[in-house]
C-alpha cells in the first residue's frame, strides 16, 4: 500500500516514496496531489506547505483535518529517527485511489520489458503529443525554454 | 502427425496485460485462458550471471489471474538463424512450469542481427533454406522448455518476391519438418492478404490444418497504405465471416485468444474487449458442435527458381540494417530499399521507440515536450534514431536514450535533475535498491505539474530537497495510525 512520507533529515525535506508510484504518471499525480491537499493547500501547485514543517514534533494526518494539536500516544521510534524529523503519514482513505491505480504489480508489469507481439503500432508516443498539444492550447506558462 | 492430443481444451481468452485487470475482476468467465507475453515482464539487468530476471511478485501475480495460462514469447522468434542466450531460455522455462503451460507459443519471424536488435519481428527468408533455418530453432526451443511447441503465422509487410516460396507454403514445410503446432493468427494473414500478399484462402488451403492448436484474432488500422496489425480495437468486419468458415476446419483447436495492445486500451474502452471476447465465446460453442472439418488441400510443393544465393544470414543483415535506418551494402539490401513495406517498418519501429521512452520516462519525456515543443523533442528522436540502433527491452532503451539525450547538454532548467530521478526510478524498480535524489529546488510542484501535463505556474523554489525510492512502500513505520490521532495537525 503506497503510502508517500515526508520527513525532515536534517537541513532537507525528504519525500519517501515507492519507485512503483513514480514510474505510473497516474500513481504520482494522485500520490503528490495526495500530500499537497494534506498539507493544507489543496489548490496551491506550489505545495509550499512542505516548507512549513518546522514544528519539532511528529504528526499524522487522519481522515479528520483538526486544528486542535494534543499530544500524541506514546509509540516506539526507530533509531534513525532523530529529534526534528517529521513524518507525514497519507491514511489509508484517501490513498485508497492511489491503491486502485497501484494494486499489486501493475504499475510496473509491462513498462520495463520486451514489448508486447505486435506487427503494427503503439499509440502510446502519439497520445502524449496529443496530451501536450491540448495543454498548450490551454495556454501553459512557460518558464523553461532553450537557454 | 500426431497433433499433440494431449493439449487440452481451454477455450476463450485474451492476451494479459494489466489493463485488462478491471475486465478480468469484473468477468473472469470471459477469461478461459490467458495468454502471458513474459519477455514483456522481464527486466534486463546488468548481471551477467543473472541478465534476465522477473519478480516474483510478478510471477505470482500472474499466476493468481483466471483460467489456464499459455506462453507466448516475444523475446527471441523462431524465424531467424540468431540462438537465444542459454539465459533467456532458462527463465522461459522456470516460468513455462510455474504457469503451467501447456504448450509455448512463438514467431516465424527474426528481430536481431549479430550487430543488434531490429525492434520489430522481420519476415524471415522464405526459401528451403529458411525451412531449415526456422525447423532448427523450432526444435532447439522445444528441447529446451521440454513443452510442444507452436509457430505464429506472421505478418510481412513486404512485397512478395518471386524467389521466395509462398507464406503458406513455407509455413507449412516449416512445422512439418520441425514437427510442432501451427498459431494460426487470422489477422495477420488477413494484413498480409489485403496488403497484397497470398491470398487468405491459398494460404488456408497451403497449411496443414489439423496443426492448428490456437488461433489469435485483432483489430487493425491503415497507415500509409498498408493495413496494419497493430492491435488497435475490434476485429474487422470482414474477417468476422471468415473466423466463423474456417474455425469449424480446426478439429485440433484449443483456444482462441483476442489480441489487444495495451496502449489503445484507454483509447477503444474494456467494453469494446468484453464485446469482442463475447462473440468469440459464442463462435467456440458453434465450432464445437461443428462436426466436419474439412479435408485441407496439400501444398503445392513449388520449388525456387533460382539459386539460393541469398542466405537466411544474408536477408536478416540486409533487411535489419535498412530498418534501423542504416544503407545498404549489398545487392539484396539494394534491391529491398525499393520495397516501400521496408519504409512503414522503419516508421513503425520509430513508434515503438519512442513509446518505449514515454513509458519509461514519462515525466522526462513531457518535461522535453513542455518546454521545448513536442516538434523538438521529435527532432530529438529522429537524431537519436539515426545514431543508436533499438534496444530490445524498454528499460535498455530508456537508458540508451538517456545517454544519448545528456550529450546533448540542453540548458533546459531543472530537466537534467527530473531525468536523474526518472533514471533512478527505474534502477530502483530493476535493482530493488532505494535510492536518494537530492534537488536544489524544491521538486513536487514540479513533478506534479508535469504528471499533469502542464508546467508549473512559477518556477520550482529554491531550497534543499531529496526524494528517497524504495523498492515497495515506504517504511511507514514511523508516525502513528492516523486512526488514533485525528485531531492532530500543526498548522492551518
Amino acid at each position: 500500500m503506497p503510502k508517500p512520507n515526508i520527513t525532515r533529515q536534517g537541513g532537507a525535506v525528504r519525500l519517501t516514496l515507492s519507485a512503483k508510484v513514480a514510474n505510473d504518471l497516474g500513481a504520482l499525480q494522485r500520490s503528490l496531489q495526495a500530500v499537497a491537499e494534506r498539507l493544507g493547500h489543496p489548490n496551491c501547485a506550489t505545495g509550499c506547505d512542505i516548507l512549513h514543517l518546522g514544528l519539532e514534533q511528529e504528526f499524522a494526518f487522519g481522515d479528520d483535518v483538526s486544528l486542535n494539536p494534543q499530544p500524541l500516544p506514546p509509540r516506539a521510534r526507530r533509531l534513525d529517527q532523530a529529534r526534528g524529523q517529521i513524518t507525514v503519514t497519507i491514511p489509508d482513505r484517501v490513498s485508497g485511489n492511489i491503491d486502485a491505480l497501484t494494486r499489486a504489480v501493475g504499475v510496473v508489469l509491462g513498462k520495463l520489458g520486451c514489448s508486447p507481439c505486435c506487427s503494427g503500432f503503439d499509440i502510446l508516443f502519439r497520445r502524449e503529443i496529443n496530451t501536450m498539444a491540448l495543454d498548450e492550447k490551454g495556454g501553459i506558462a512557460r518558464f523553461g525554454g532553450m537557454a | 502427425m500426431a497433433a499433440w492430443p494431449e493439449n487440452p481444451a481451454l477455450g476463450v481468452g485474451a492476451t494479459y496485460s494489466s489493463a485488462l485487470d478491471p475486465l478480468i475482476d469484473r468477468h473472469p468467465e470471459l477469461f478461459n485462458v490467458l495468454e502471458i507475453e513474459p519477455q514483456t515482464t522481464w527486466i534486463k539487468t546488468r548481471d551477467r550471471q543473472r541478465p534476465f530476471q522477473i519478480d516474483s511478485q510478478v510471477l505470482d501475480h500472474l499466476a493468481g489471474l483466471p483460467g489456464r495460462k499459455i506462453i507466448h514469447s516475444v523475446g527471441r522468434p523462431v524465424g531467424g538463424t540468431l540462438a537465444p542466450e542459454p539465459a533467456e531460455l532458462d527463465l522461459l522455462r522456470d516460468i513455462v512450469r510455474h504457469l503451467n503451460s501447456p504448450w509455448v507459443s512463438d514467431h516465424l519471424s527474426f528481430n536481431q542481427i549479430s550487430e543488434f536488435a531490429t525492434g520489430f519481428f522481420l519476415p524471415p527468408r522464405q526459401t528451403l533454406a529458411g525451412v531449415e533455418t526456422a525447423a532448427a530453432a523450432i526444435r532447439r526451443l522445444q528441447a529446451a522448455l521440454m513443452v510442444p511447441i507452436a509457430v505464429e503465422t506472421g505478418v510481412s509487410y513486404l512485397r512478395p518476391r518471386e524467389d521466395e516460396l509462398p507464406d503458406g507454403e513455407f509455413m507449412a514445410r516449416v512445422v512439418e519438418m520441425a514437427n510442432c503446432g501451427v498459431l494460426l493468427d487470422l489477422h495477420n494473414v488477413y494484413c498480409n492478404s489485403v496488403n497484397g500478399r497470398q491470398p487468405l484462402d491459398e494460404f488456408l488451403a497451403q497449411l496443414p490444418l489439423e496443426r492448428v492448436w490456437e488461433v489469435h484474432l485483432a483489430g487493425g488500422f491503415e497507415m500509409d497504405g498498408f493495413y496494419l496489425d497493430a492491435h488497435s480495437g475490434p476485429i474487422p468486419e470482414p474477417l468476422l465471416k471468415i473466423v466463423e468458415e474456417v474455425l469449424p476446419r480446426l478439429p485440433n483447436l484449443k483456444a482462441i485468444i483476442f489480441e489487444i495492445f495495451p496502449s489503445f486500451i484507454p483509447i477503444v474502452g474494456l467494453d469494446l474487449v468484453k464485446d469482442q471476447l463475447e462473440w468469440l465465446h459464442a463462435v467456440w460453442e458453434q465450432r464445437k458442435s461443428a462436426q466436419s472439418p474439412r479435408h485441407r488441400i496439400s501444398p503445392t510443393r513449388s520449388e525456387t527458381k533460382k539459386p539460393d544465393l541469398v542466405t537466411p544470414a544474408v536477408w536478416e543483415r540486409a533487411l535489419g540494417r535498412l530498418v534501423v535506418g542504416l544503407s545498404a551494402d549489398d545487392e539484396i539490401g539494394r534491391e529491398l530499399a525499393q520495397d516501400p513495406g521496408v519504409r512503414i517498418v522503419e516508421r513503425l519501429i520509430h513508434e515503438f521507440r519512442a513509446s518505449m521512452i514515454v513509458r519509461v520516462l514519462p515525466l522526462t519525456s513531457r518535461f522535453i515536450m513542455l518546454a521545448m515543443g513536442p516538434e523538438a523533442f521529435r527532432t530529438i528522436l529522429a537524431d537519436y534514431w539515426s545514431k543508436v540502433t533499438p534496444q530490445m527491452y524498454a528499460s535498455s532503451e530508456a537508458d540508451s536514450f538517456a545517454h544519448y539525450f545528456k550529450s546533448l547538454d540542453l540548458k533546459v532548467p531543472h530537466l537534467a535533475k527530473i531525468l536523474e530521478f526518472e533514471q533512478a526510478v527505474t534502477a530502483t524498480n530493476i535493482d530493488g535498491s532505494p535510492r536518494i535524489v537530492h534537488f536544489d529546488f524544491e521538486p513536487l510542484p514540479l513533478l506534479r505539474a508535469i504528471s499533469e501535463g502542464r508546467l508549473p505556474e512559477e518556477p520550482p523554489q529554491a531550497g534543499d530537497f531529496e526524494i528517497e525510492l524504495t523498492p515497495d512502500d515506504p517504511d511507514s513505520g514511523v508516525g502513528s495510525d492516523p486512526e488514533t490521532v485525528r485531531p492532530a495537525f500543526p498548522f492551518h
